[in-house]
């Protein structure tokens, strides 16, 4: 394996969110980062421990953020997974190869089984908590959190054209596509359509392939090369199609993997990828855009406390910052940038900043108990906040804080980044 | 090696499957600490001080080692378990139990990490000072193990100046209370004081009632840059001549920041050497004095800048040069190894020289920072293990800078501890007789010597 090597100095203890739910060395960053170099370099053979320590990992990137040595402890974790890969299919094994590798590359395919299961999971018995216990695990946790997510009515394919131009009295100043991803393409489609129009409304056409397919990163995380591969060799064919266009993303997993992740066939691709509220950015400190204080539908995101928003009384907004953005630091300042630029808006932070929510990725399916306890320690961030909405830059985020806001009861609601700065 | 079976299974009877550990995968990862590496035999996680008794009266009947750990963050191998046996981990147990702001104390066990003791008692508006760099992934255990200082110690002292109680296992199994929740006690022989800084060798520490202090009102911060580690060596005497204590005195070498402008692009002004964090704590008013003292002493020594901080974003820029530096000079080599030696203030001018000197002498790449305030230096030695004439150079400096700071009657270690890294010079510091009484000692806690053998020479 290449890269710096581990001092042993155990600072990454210090945030990983695994070690903090165990307090056992083995389930930490230091402790992985070693037996997975042990089982490369053959000096250790792994067994059951081995396998429980690497799928311990969240996959928050906070320990390589924090490593003095620039030891990348998540990636090397990714690395030793992608290497079990096909090794040990268990029954829960196979059911997750099922879901990451055959199900979500299919859009539609995965829409429907969504939906199906949505229709059915009435009949089986709830948990307190009101998320399903009997659904296998692995599909509960694919869809993003342990009941099924609800589903936009339609796809946001089936509700926008492949290609969208600015309106007629806007003046064309270029071409951008646009990566859904599967949570802004079925379930978060209010944010991708918030996107389109933020974007035409600023003389850019919006590119929609429609033959995208996952990112990869489900497979990818669970440690299936080869469907990984698939993804990435799918998506460079499909985005070849407007080699100039830069590729706009709205979820901090599909940017991570498809930034840092495409270094085969997708290694072109990677090197277009820019996050949709940096490019917004970007744009508005170049050219400028003026914000009309919109007829507020934010105060619909409230439900529960509807109330005029003005400068005067704005919406109290704290942002959650997801994991996979750790090292890209320009989306963090871009997002508060555009959000500060809203006369609307009052910017709350929100205590332990950089904490993991645990929505990330496939983190609640590898991890259930881990992710729960990360999702309702950051809901309580956002009640001690007094935020009216917390807002992220990942659905995997929102959909997590959302349903531990609604457990703890709160009124504060999740949603994301682009609902509010694409207005 | 593994323990003999009827042990285990004891074991396992007292911790219950989720505290005894004894996969190959689990004895690796309680191998190590920053300075060496050893299997253990087995791995016990206890989760009360009644498991723990349990544990080490087993241990104590069949002579099995036993080795206390916190987080594994030593710097000179202290955890590591040399001979096997057992390690005795208090990760587990890491709870507050009490902040109390009238009795000025805070009671925690073992396992806590001192950051969050430290947040603890900030909430209420106390300060915990002792603040070793590991801060926020050591625990508090293995803190009064070592009596951790860190860059406050030459205002605020070390870990042993705020110990009020502990509640200790000794190998038999007993549970002792020792200290109470008094300010003052002169009652006896004051037995935690001479557990902490004991390393593991008299008992298991598994609670720890700690004395704590109001906030500082507010901080002041500069950075001072010299032509040499000499020059900035000497405004430290004559800053402490003037009976300012300051809270942080931090002084970093040439190449320490040569390798920080490098890496982080921090400019740092033309012919600099050497350069002083200088932090002054307490009442707002007389901070305004203090500091412009310091820049006056600051300026009689030639600095050849200075900046201030006035808000809090700009004390972190000023920190970064400091935080950021041993991590750029990381990243530059394959190892590197951070020697504690500590000497009387008005000798560190001579000691810095003699670092330099002898770095030169024996062709090692040696980068120095220090506490300045309180004599404590850290000459850091960058090499590759690898190569035999970097290791070889690596063991001559050590050797020689370890006999020139004993000879300049300074300590072999300020505040790392001894564990394995500074053993066989003990003796050579403490001598026979001492050295005599401390076995004693051990005897007397330990008489199967089962707490952490292989460490003190005995």
């Amino acid at each position: 394996m290449n890269g710096p090597t581990c001092e042993y100095c155990g600072r990454c203890l210090s945030v990983c969110p695994s070690y903090r739910h165990h307090l056992v060395e083995t389930f930490g960053p230091r402790a992985r980062i070693d037996l997975a170099r042990a089982v490369a370099s053959g000096e250790l053979v792994p067994g059951e421990r081995y396998h429980e320590a690497i799928k311990s990992c969240m996959q928050c990137l906070a320990c390589t953020e924090i490593c003095g040595k620039g030891v990348d402890g998540a990636q090397i974790i990714l690395d030793a997974r992608l290497a079990e890969g096909d090794g040990r299919l268990t029954m829960k094994r196979r059911l997750e190869k099922l879901v990451t590798c055959a199900l979500l590359p299919r859009r539609e395919l995965t829409r429907k089984v969504i939906r199906a299961c949505s229709l059915f999971q009435w009949i089986f018995p709830l948990d307190r908590r009101g998320s399903i216990r009997h659904l296998p695990d692995a599909l509960c946790g694919a869809a993003g959190k342990r009941s099924m997510p609800a589903l936009a009515k339609k796809s946001l394919f089936d509700i926008l054209p492949e290609r969208i131009m600015p309106p007629d009295n806007v003046t064309q100043i270029g071409e951008v596509a646009l990566f859904t991803g599967c949570f802004g393409g079925l379930v978060n489609v209010e944010a991708s359509l918030r996107l389109v129009n933020a974007l035409t409304a600023r003389g850019y056409t919006v590119f929609l392939p429609r033959a995208q397919s996952c990112c990869g990163a489900p497979a990818q995380l669970s440690g299936f090369g080869d469907a990984f591969e698939k993804a990435q060799a799918h998506n460079a064919e499909v985005f070849a199609a407007c080699p100039d266009m830069p590729v706009l993303t709205l979820c901090a997993t599909c940017h991570r993997t498809l930034s840092r992740e495409y270094t085969l066939a997708g290694k072109e691709l990677a090197g277009r990828i820019v996050d949709a509220a940096v490019f917004l950015r970007r744009h508005d400190a170049r050219f400028g855009f003026d914000s009309p204080l919109p007829p507020l539908p934010a105060a619909a995101l409230l439900r529960q406390q509807e109330r005029p928003i003005s400068a005067t009384d704005p919406l109290v907004v704290a942002v959650h910052d997801p994991c996979h953005f750790r090292l890209d630091n320009q989306v963090k300042h871009a997002i508060r940038e555009e959000l500060a630029s809203k006369p609307w808006i009052k910017l709350v932070e929100l205590p332990d900043p950089g904490a993991c929510c645990g929505g990330g990725g496939i983190s609640s399916l590898k991890n259930p108990d881990i992710a729960d306890e990360l999702g309702e320690a950051r809901a309580r961030a956002v009640i001690e906040s007094r935020a009216d909405i917390v807002t992220a830059q990942c659905p995997g985020c929102v959909l997590q804080l959302n349903n531990h806001l609604k457990r703890l009861k709160a009124t504060a609601r999740a949603c994301h980044t682009l609902e509010l700065i694409g207005k | 090696m593994s323990l003999p079976s009827g042990i285990a299974d004891e074991l396992k009877k007292i911790l219950g499957p989720e505290g005894f550990l004894e996969s190959e995968e689990d004895l690796r990862s309680f191998a190590y600490d920053l300075f060496a590496s050893h299997k253990p035999d087995a791995v016990a996680l206890p989760a009360t001080v009644e498991e723990v008794s349990a544990v080490m009266r087993l241990c104590n009947q069949h002579h099995v080692p036993v080795y206390p750990r916190g987080s594994g963050t030593s710097l000179a191998g202290s955890p590591v378990p040399v001979l096997g046996g057992l390690v005795l981990c208090s990760s587990r147990m890491n709870k507050i139990l009490e902040v109390s702001v009238t009795d000025r104390l805070a009671r925690v066990q073992a396992g806590c990490v001192t950051g969050n003791l430290q947040k603890a008692a900030a909430e209420k508006g106390l300060m915990y000072p002792p603040n070793p760099t590991s801060c926020l992934y050591s625990t508090i255990g293995g803190n009064v193990s070592t009596n951790a200082g860190g860059a406050s110690g030459a205002k605020y002292g070390v870990t042993r100046d705020y110990l009020l109680g502990l509640t200790v296992v000794l190998p038999g199994g007993e549970i002792v209370r020792m200290g109470n929740r008094c300010q003052k006690d002169v009652t006896g022989f004051d037995l935690p004081r001479l557990l902490c800084g004991s390393e593991g060798l008299l008992g298991f520490i598994a609670e720890v009632t700690v004395k704590l202090v109001p906030l500082p009102e507010s901080i002041r911060t500069a950075l001072a840059y010299f032509k040499d580690a000499a020059e900035a060596g000497s405004v430290v005497t004559d800053i402490v001549s003037h009976r300012i204590l300051p809270c942080t005195l931090e002084l970093m070498d040439g190449v320490f920041l040569k390798t920080v402008a490098e890496v982080y692009g921090v400019p740092c002004p033309e012919g600099a050497g050497a350069a002083l964090l200088i932090e002054v704590d307490g009442p707002d008013m007389v901070l305004e004095g203090q500091m412009k003292t310091i820049e006056e002493i600051c300026n009689a020594h030639h600095a050849v800048g200075m900046e201030f901080a006035h808000s809090e974003e700009e004390r972190d820029i000023l920190w970064k040069a400091r935080r950021g530096g041993t991590a750029a000079l990381v990243r530059q080599a394959d190892r590197l190894v951070t020697l504690d030696y500590a000497v009387p203030i008005s000798l560190l001018p001579r000691a810095l020289k003699i670092m330099d000197k002898l770095a030169a002498e024996t062709h090692c790449n040696v980068v120095t920072i220090a506490h300045a305030a309180d004599g404590n230096l850290h000459p850091m030695v960058l090499y590759s293990p690898s190569k035999p004439d970097e290791a070889a150079a690596y063991d001559a400096f050590c050797d020689a800078s370890t006999r020139a700071i004993l000879e300049l009657g300074g300590t072999i270690s300020g505040e790392h501890g001894i564990g394995l890294e500074k053993k066989a010079y003990m003796p050579m510091q403490l001598g026979d007789e001492q050295m005599r009484i401390m076995r004693g000692i051990c005897r007397l806690f330990d008489p199967y010597g089962i707490m952490n053998p292989g460490k003190l020479e005995r």
